[in-house]
């Protein structure tokens, strides 16, 4: 009964903290701009970050190691030093565009201008790690992101036609603006396999103390808890599609996003999302904060750990505090936070194959996953996903520099 | 057997309290007037992890670093004979990590910094 309670607990805990700032605003753009021409982008990256979460809550249940340690073991230092500051910039810049989506919703629902909210959202995210535990972090405001199935109800409130939605999951090349589809299609993959997500994974496995007995549970959070994270994320983008695509509305800013409920809610809809999305950011910024801390003190082999007391791991707390001062300054500089999130994805994309590869490896080397190594399918599907992205975002990025 | 490059370089080390003290940065073998060269220490420690990726990066640590005082960057040696244990995990030395120069940045961020923060007492 507990291990049913246990699968539950971790299946509702990845939806809640499935949605955030990059794969909502990429949803919305890709619908209002491409209808359900994009679904399958979604589909294609949720898969594989189903076997990437699944194969980094492994290794940490077999090897006790998380992926950061493994790796700097495995390669070498001189080596995982590229990774190390790749994840970790790439994931400073993911932590900027959170945090700017947690003051944006400040001032979506206040008024005041988002910039002022910088350093309140600071302090309050800094007190949560500061006295909280890792199991409040990662269970509490994951519940609270439940929440963010409103936008599946949106979904069936506003009667989606199933049939055109499910054609959408069809792989197809754009009938127009051929640029910026592959531009929003290589954003979608970097929201959705950001690298934090699965180095944060391993972590958390470390934390609740994992071992071979939780492979199943591994298997099942996994695979059902990314699935319903990817069926919200694809009803953002249903629910895009059907508000502004007949209006001719191209996200320019969160405001236009923060209406995207109203047909289906009303007055209601409004409020809705701006908890929702403050939610969902506050979550995200949580998590990112503390998968940097995660990475930067396990490359270096520091004493870490969210459950003990700062004092008791400072340099780890040390490391949290810096995090989220050096990602606030392009929140209180006044960087858009719309185009901040889309310039962090699609770095998230192209750094996917330095995250991603040396763990591959990592994940069929016998010294380390022993007789849990990856099956072929698992290999296939992440390489060329991770090979794909990295493409895109390589040909797209400057494109969409010169001209957006 | 003990593949020094694959099982001991960048491994985590644990002290005899099973603290995590860092990692193994730089391996000490003395090379003796007849015979195989011996593993000494093991060499932990910024300085040597600069030197690793490079010299240059090793000298300005140093030269930068000396205005820290006691948190300057160091590499410290710990002599083989005190590693207890290597497994596949970790490296398990008998020191009392708190008590070398391991400890140095910890302490100085937990009494200096920490201690004085709301709560970090």
């Amino acid at each position: 009964m507990t291990k049913v309670f246990e699968v539950a607990l971790g299946i509702v805990t990845s939806i809640g903290g499935f949605l955030e700032a990059g794969s909502l605003a990429t949803s919305a753009q890709a619908g209002a701009e491409f209808g359900f021409q994009l679904l399958w982008v979604i589909a294609l990256g949720t898969l594989c970050l189903i076997f990437l979460v699944e194969m980094s809550g492994r290794l940490a249940a077999v090897s006790h190691h998380t992926i950061a340690s493994a790796m700097r073991e495995r390669f070498g230092f001189n080596f995982f030093v590229v990774p190390l500051l790749t994840v970790a910039l790439v994931s400073l810049l993911t932590l900027g565009a959170e945090l700017g989506g947690v003051c944006m919703a400040l001032q979506l629902a206040t008024g005041v201008a988002l910039q002022w909210w910088a350093l309140p959202v600071m302090v309050l995210v800094w007190v949560l790690l500061w006295r909280g535990s890792f199991g409040l972090i990662e269970k509490g405001v994951s519940l609270l992101g439940l929440v963010t199935v409103a936008f599946l109800v949106a979904m069936f409130r506003l009667h989606a036609p199933l049939g055109e939605v499910a054609a959408g999951l069809v792989p197809r090349l754009p009938d127009h603006d051929s640029g910026r589809y592959w531009f929003l299609a290589v954003s979608i993959l970097g929201a959705s396999l950001t690298p934090y997500l699965f180095y944060f994974y391993s972590s958390g496995a470390i934390e609740d103390h994992w071992d071979k007995k939780d492979l199943g549970t591994n298997r099942m959070v996994a695979t059902l808890g990314m699935s319903f994270g990817g069926i919200l994320a694809a009803a953002v983008l249903v629910v895009a599609a059907m508000v502004f695509l007949p209006r001719g509305v191209r996200i320019e800013s969160y405001e236009q996003v923060a209406l995207m409920l109203i047909d289906a809610f009303g007055h209601w809809g409004f409020w809705l999302f701006v908890a929702a999305f403050g939610i969902a950011c506050l979550g995200a910024v949580l998590e990112i904060t503390l998968a940097v801390a995660y990475l930067v003190a396990q490359g270096f082999g520091w004493n870490w750990g969210e459950n003990v007391k700062p004092r008791d791991a400072a340099r780890f707390a040390a490391t949290y505090t810096l995090a989220l001062v050096v990602a606030m300054l392009p929140v209180v500089a006044g960087v858009d936070p719309l185009r901040l999130t889309n310039v962090s994805m699609v770095l998230s994309a192209a750094s996917l194959p330095v995250a991603t590869l040396p763990f591959l490896v990592l994940m069929n080397d016998p010294t380390y996953v022993k007789g849990h190594a990856n099956g072929r399918f698992g290999n296939a599907v992440v390489l060329v996903v991770i090979v794909l992205a990295c493409v895109l975002a390589v040909v797209s990025l400057p494109l969409e520099l010169v001209g957006g | 057997m003990v593949r020094l490059a694959h099982d001991v370089l960048d491994s985590q080390l644990v002290d005899r309290k099973g603290r995590p003290c860092g990692k193994a940065d730089g391996i000490v073998l003395l090379v003796g007037e007849h015979g195989a060269p011996r593993v000494v220490a093991l060499e932990v420690g910024a300085l040597t992890l600069a030197r690793r990726l490079h010299p240059r990066l090793s000298r300005w640590l140093a030269r930068w670093g000396r205005r820290l005082g006691a948190a300057a960057p160091h590499a410290y040696r710990i002599p083989w004979s005190q590693v207890r244990r290597i497994d596949e995990k970790e490296i398990t030395v008998d020191i009392d990590a708190a008590a070398t120069p391991l400890w140095t940045l910890e302490r100085w961020l937990a009494e200096r910094v920490i201690a004085r923060l709301p709560g970090g007492a």
